[in-house]
């Protein structure tokens, strides 16, 4: 019976996760009809950044622009649609807000109702999670699929990238004259801080005192 | 069985709204519940409802306390409260079959229950209405037939303000009738008249304390009384109701 009464509220209150009539005065209360609108109007959005994926790819086939500026579209791109789901996350967050926890309405519509207050709980937190994977996946819904797509077409010189370099293994003290010819003295050698026949040397001192 | 309150108090913040408050309402009998504004009878019926915590005392249905087991007390009873609050963005339809699945009442046998009380109630026609479009009247009897759908063995009721003359008629038929089933009844009203004639027994509450629980017939012996009006007015009612009359009218007339 948990199981049924976690359905049925997950259900109610899925579709009156905002206050709805808050939001929009032409859906009169009806939250399908509003959710629906609210879900229309994200795919709107992601149905317009779909298109700027579109032209995008059109301008690397045809080669019209520099590859630097082709890189920083593709940046410029990724951290919009990172910085449009944090924002639909936030304002998702901020308006559902309320509706996470029981309000008196519930309370004085429920608790008479042979139903636990865990069950209650749980099924608003289900709710307000299932809103908001919808609200990102109609956000995303083409620009998530079009932008990389788009971006597959890039061939540009890679930028700067973050590559593995294996660790120096350690070196005896004895050793260490070595390394430094090999790799410090080319350099100081380059700023005429050593003689073109000289060398490196290690120099160790500790003070001691008594 | 009957349901039980045995010295039962609530305290809210700076306010005893209900003190030691004992009565019985026993089974077969339609117990009135009767009290002025603020005398603590809709925390009491809140308290039996589950909606609130008792502050001190117990509450016992059928010999058990209900705060043994809550969700199994609130199984057995059914609740009309006063104010009809309600989901208002479902239609009528939709409440009742929600209330019958949070009930974990059998579908198909709850559909014709549900279809069978929405056409007792003349709720039929505006069964797929949003219940925001329903009048006072409508969202009590929606709240009626929700509290009835699973067959309570008590029935918490303060209805009957905002219900046409016809349903009243018929919801007051009804209670006795459910209570001829050996059905427990606490009922809460402010019209006397209607509890006069559906009550045999009434309890008053006055400032959050019993001031009477007795027969309505002993009561009017008691008090040399002409009706239950008369009764109820010499425990609870503190005001010349005649004197104030006058001065309203006397003070708009100024």
């Amino acid at each position: 019976m948990k199981r049924v009464q976690f359905r049925v509220l997950y259900r109610e209150f899925l579709f009156r996760i905002v206050d709805l009539e808050l939001l929009s005065a032409h859906a009169e209360g009806d939250s399908r009809t509003l959710l629906g609108q609210f879900a229309s109007l994200l795919i709107f959005f992601s149905v317009i950044l779909a298109l700027g994926a579109g032209l995008f790819a059109a301008n690397v086939k045809d080669g019209r622009l520099p590859p630097v500026m082709y890189l920083i579209g593709a940046w410029t791109m990724e951290h919009f649609l990172i910085a449009t789901t944090m924002l639909a996350v936030g304002l998702f967050a901020v308006l559902s807000w309320e509706s996470t926890f029981p309000d008196r309405r519930d309370v004085l519509v429920l608790g008479a109702l042979p139903v636990r207050a865990r069950t209650l709980f749980l099924a608003k937190v289900a709710a307000v999670a299932s809103a908001l994977g919808v609200t990102l996946a109609a956000l995303h819904v083409l620009a998530g699929i079009a932008w990389p797509l788009a971006l597959a077409e890039f061939d540009a010189e890679p930028g700067p990238a973050l590559v593995f370099d294996a660790p120096l293994p350690p070196v005896r003290a004895a050793d260490f004259p070595a390394v430094m010819n090999r790799d410090i003295v080319p350099m100081l050698r380059r700023l005429d801080l050593a003689a073109a026949d000289g060398g490196a040397g290690i120099v160790i001192g500790y003070p001691s005192t008594g | 069985m009957r349901l039980e309150l045995r010295n039962v108090s609530k305290r809210f913040p700076g306010v005893l709204a209900v003190d030691d408050v004992s009565f019985t309402a026993p089974a077969g009998e339609i117990t009135g519940y009767l009290g002025p504004n603020g005398s603590g009878k809709s925390t009491t019926m809140k308290m039996i409802a589950g909606l609130i915590e008792i502050g001190s005392g117990e509450i016992l249905f059928g010999g058990e306390p209900i705060r043994r087991d809550p969700i199994a007390h609130k199984q057995r009873m059914g609740y009309v409260p006063e104010e009809p609050h309600l989901y208002a963005h479902l239609s009528g339809l939709e409440y009742l079959v929600m209330v019958g699945q949070l009930r974990g009442l059998p579908g198909k046998r709850t559909a014709e229950r549900i279809d069978g009380l929405l056409r007792l109630l003349s709720l039929h026609a505006d069964r797929h209405s949003p219940i925001s479009s329903y009048s006072k009247g409508m969202r009590q009897k929606i709240l009626l037939a929700a509290a009835l759908l699973h067959d309570p063995d008590l029935l918490l009721d303060e209805p009957f303000s905002g219900l046409d003359v016809s349903s009243a008629l018929v919801l007051r038929n009804l209670v006795q009738e459910l209570a001829a089933r050996g059905k427990v009844i606490l009922f809460s009203s402010h019209e006397l008249e209607t509890v006069e004639r559906v009550s045999s027994r009434v309890v008053i509450l006055h400032r959050g304390k019993v001031v009477a629980d007795d027969s309505i017939a002993h009561l009017r012996v008691l008090r040399s009384a002409a009706t239950l009006e008369d009764v109820f007015s010499q425990l609870a009612v503190e005001q010349d109701s005649a004197a104030i009359s006058r001065e309203i009218a006397d003070l708009i007339r100024a």
